[in-house]
């Protein structure tokens, strides 16, 4: 028997059973996530049919080299995730741990070319508050450097939370309070949620820095 | 899944990432491209590291699911703006 069969929560008979709750569970939370995100993403794409100009004016002052070095980022930390989610299912202490603190690492890395590029666009006068001149004439383009500042900001939020997560984990795994191969499936969640944030970047990413530049 | 098939699977997502950027960057006229690109990068990324395929049936129609939910809400949504002249 799989070693990973041995782990079975109280409502559950089989492992099968189990595992396919687990993952009919995490999807269906997935799905809400998707469903809020494809709202801002509706936003983004009806404010862009609506004001092509003004939204060509904001993209313009964009640093979308930057993002798409912090989009490399997020892809390597998924690589990690999935080596991680491999090592877990070998019962790889040692390596599931350096997975997982590698992942953390450009998980941050990305929350920091983040908030530097955020400094940035806020002393450019492109964000609001009350930081210098805006350098936008049009007023739909600084209502789009608004919308780029929550669906970035949104974002960020969750990268935040599954860094969180992942040293959560790692501390669990030092502290023996997580048995593996029997528990990989909770790090193969922890994988999934990870998986989806990229995603999310992924369409985000030429969303909001790339489509509708100026000729 | 081995951990060649992983490799080549980032080397593909770094590859589409690229060829996106650098498109829409160089070429601005053809920056939908790089929406494409998006679309290959997310199914390569939810299919082969994510490993959607390798679930039930059941998993797979939420998952599907919430991709039906997009389609219906940008159908509806920007369908009204673009037959409006």
């Amino acid at each position: 028997m799989d070693v990973r069969e041995q782990y079975l929560a109280e409502p559950y008979q089989t492992a099968a059973q189990q595992r396919e709750a687990t993952f009919l569970g995490m999807w269906v939370f997935l799905a809400t996530e998707i469903m809020m995100f494809g709202g801002l993403f509706l936003v983004i794409y009806y404010y862009r049919l609506q004001h092509p100009v003004g939204v060509g004016e904001a993209v313009h002052h964009l640093h979308s080299i930057l993002a798409a070095f912090n989009s490399a980022l997020l892809l390597t930390g998924s690589l990690c995730m999935s080596l991680m989610v491999q090592a877990s299912r070998l019962g790889d202490y040692r390596r599931v741990q350096r997975l997982l603190l590698l992942t953390a690492f450009f998980g941050l890395a990305f929350l920091a070319v983040k908030g530097f590029e955020y400094g940035w666009e806020y002393r450019e006068g492109l964000l609001p508050g009350m930081g210098p001149e805006s350098p936008l004439k049009e007023p739909a383009a600084r209502l789009f450097m608004n919308i780029y500042l929550f669906a970035t900001g949104l974002h960020a939020v969750h990268v935040t939370l599954g860094v969180t997560i992942i040293l959560g984990m790692v501390v669990r795994i030092h502290f023996a309070h997580m048995k593996l191969p029997e528990r990989a499936i909770t790090l193969e969640m922890v994988g999934l949620y990870w998986h989806l944030i990229d995603v999310i970047w992924i369409v985000l990413y030429p969303s909001l820095y790339l489509v509708g530049r100026a000729v | 899944m081995k951990t060649r098939k992983l490799l080549l699977i980032y080397a593909g997502l770094l590859m589409l990432l690229a060829i996106g950027a650098t498109v829409a960057i160089q070429f601005p006229q053809w920056a939908m491209l790089a929406l494409v690109c998006a679309a290959g990068q997310a199914i390569l990324l939810l299919f082969g590291l994510a490993e959607l395929g390798t679930h039930t049936p059941l998993v797979r129609f939420f998952a599907f699911g919430a991709g039906f939910w997009l389609v219906l809400m940008f159908t509806l949504s920007i369908a009204d703006l673009l037959t409006r002249g």
